[in-house]
């Protein structure tokens, strides 16, 4: 029992000493973390809700196209979708399109998440389009309110309302997801925590760095989730 | 020379014939209650009149001159369509309240959308005519709530406020206590008995059969799409002509 505690205690001595060099490496990591996020929030928003629109079309063949593209990129892991993307253009076509730096890895990751991510998004929309009653529309009709004055003023609260909760589950996925992105070398939390395994800065031969970047998401999606329960909050005056 | 009439209306969804050929008319400030059982085209009539399902022909009249003739007029662009819908009012079974405006903006909402003038006496304006009618409906207490906080004859008090605020020509209802509780129906129809007292010309379609019968000044059953019989209340019910509403007074007794 005491050979534990020593060891605990010297493991405590090396990580108080490691931790200023590994903090700032995984830092300047979870910056492109970070920044794979906002980019994927930024275009997967907008786009899903287009693809929403795709998949309620009433012209038959766009919503059968939309709907099996949906059904491809939901069924199948984002993961290989990742290696697609990035490696389909040098192996398969002979095209350098992503270049060798991490500019063209972060292109990559990002266009496959957002496409991914927009798949996903575009379930939610519909889902909370169709949440709100007929009724609704009816209402605002007879009252003789034109149709963007029902859209913006009668409905749209109402759908982001229903939007919400399943929005906040996918966002908080996302913030998890983005390690996925390691599988094509994108220097991100995780690729950080690992290069101390082969060695950086003077450190090698470390995994509690690699294990230290759970803190991270931890701690991310913590603060989403607070901030998400406080705009269901804010919405709950009406039903 | 009616106030508001419809000649000849017909309604198909798909291959079922709803509405065979429907005429009717009334006179400014009657009431006229609509029953029959249910498939035989009341609802169906109303969103018609109410323009939500456009007729496949037919005329509507207001004040004899003919404002809507379905076939012409089915490609009507949507502009001109909601203003003809101003002439009328509807309110629904379900209520239909926006959840997330307040009694007051309930009422607010659609006249301020369609108000030319948004200066802020207009505003005003629009505020204290809300207060009025809220009082006429007994729910002036409840201007700062949410539909959500009302009871379910309260809710749809506050919806009978919400369509006066336009001031409808033709105040029309589709089964109003139909989604309430027994105890809560009393209510609503006290507020539609104060409304036939002030001459407001009102089409009520109603399943009340006691209530038709007291408040309308003209009543009609419907069966299979047609008028199959229609008069004075006191009239019809209690001398049916037709087998099918001595069948459906018989039942619903």
């Amino acid at each position: 029992m005491s050979e534990f505690f020593a060891s605990l205690a010297a493991l405590w001595e090396k990580v108080a000493q490691q931790f200023p060099t590994v903090f700032q490496a995984l830092n300047s990591g979870f910056l492109q973390t970070l920044k794979l996020f906002i980019v994927t929030l930024l275009g997967a928003l907008p786009l899903g809700l287009v693809i929403s629109f795709g998949s309620m079309a009433r012209f038959a063949p766009l919503k059968a196209v939309t709907r099996f593209v949906v059904w491809v990129v939901r069924g199948s892991p984002l993961m290989i979708q990742l290696l697609i993307v990035y490696y389909f253009p040098g192996l398969v076509l002979k095209q350098n399109w992503w270049g060798s730096g991490e500019e063209g890895r972060f292109l990559a990751a990002a266009i496959a998440f957002i496409f991914n991510y927009a798949c996903y998004f575009s379930e939610i929309y519909r889902s909370g389009i169709q949440a709100v009653p007929v009724g609704q529309q009816e209402a605002g009709q007879v009252l003789g309110m034109t149709g963007p004055q029902i859209f913006f003023r009668v409905k749209l609260l109402q759908m982001i309302k229903h939007i919400v909760p399943p929005m906040a589950n996918e966002i908080i996925t996302l913030v998890k997801d983005t390690s996925l992105a390691r599988i094509i070398a994108l220097q991100e939390v995780i690729w950080a925590g690992q290069a101390f395994m082969k060695g950086k800065s003077g450190i090698a031969g470390e995994i509690w760095p690699l294990f230290f970047t759970a803190v991270y998401y931890l701690l991310f999606s913590g603060l989403l989730t607070l901030l998400f329960n406080k705009l269901e909050k804010k919405l709950s005056y009406f039903r | 020379m009616a106030y508001f009439a419809v000649e000849n209306v017909t309604k198909s969804f798909g291959s079922t014939r709803v509405l065979k050929g429907v005429d009717f008319s009334m006179e400014k400030g009657e009431v006229l209650s609509i029953i029959g059982s249910s498939g035989s085209g009341k609802t169906t009539l109303l969103r018609g009149i109410n323009f939500l399902t456009l007729p496949d022909t037919g005329r509507f009249y207001l004040e004899d001159a003919c404002f809507f003739n379905a076939v012409k007029d089915k490609r009507l662009p949507e502009r001109e369509i909601r203003k003809k819908r101003l002439h009328f009012g509807l309110v629904f079974q379900s209520f239909n309240l926006f959840p997330q405006y307040s009694v007051l903006d309930n009422l607010c909402l659609a006249p301020r959308c369609l108000a030319q003038d948004k200066s802020k006496s207009a505003q005003e304006e629009t505020r204290s005519r809300a207060m009025d009618l809220l009082n006429r409906v007994g729910l002036a207490d409840k201007a700062g709530n949410y539909p959500c906080e009302l009871s379910g004859g309260q809710q749809q008090r506050v919806a009978i406020a919400r369509a006066l605020m336009l001031s409808p020509k033709v105040l029309c209802f589709d089964e109003p206590t139909s989604a309430l509780d027994p105890e809560l129906t009393g209510e609503v129809l006290r507020v539609l008995k104060d409304l036939a007292a002030e001459r407001i010309t009102m089409i009520i379609v109603t399943h009340e059969m006691k209530f038709a019968r007291e408040v309308s000044d003209k009543v009609i059953f419907m069966a299979d799409g047609v008028v199959a019989e229609e008069g004075d209340p006191e009239r019809l019910f209690t001398d049916p002509q037709t087998p099918r509403l001595k069948a459906f007074l018989a039942n619903t007794r």
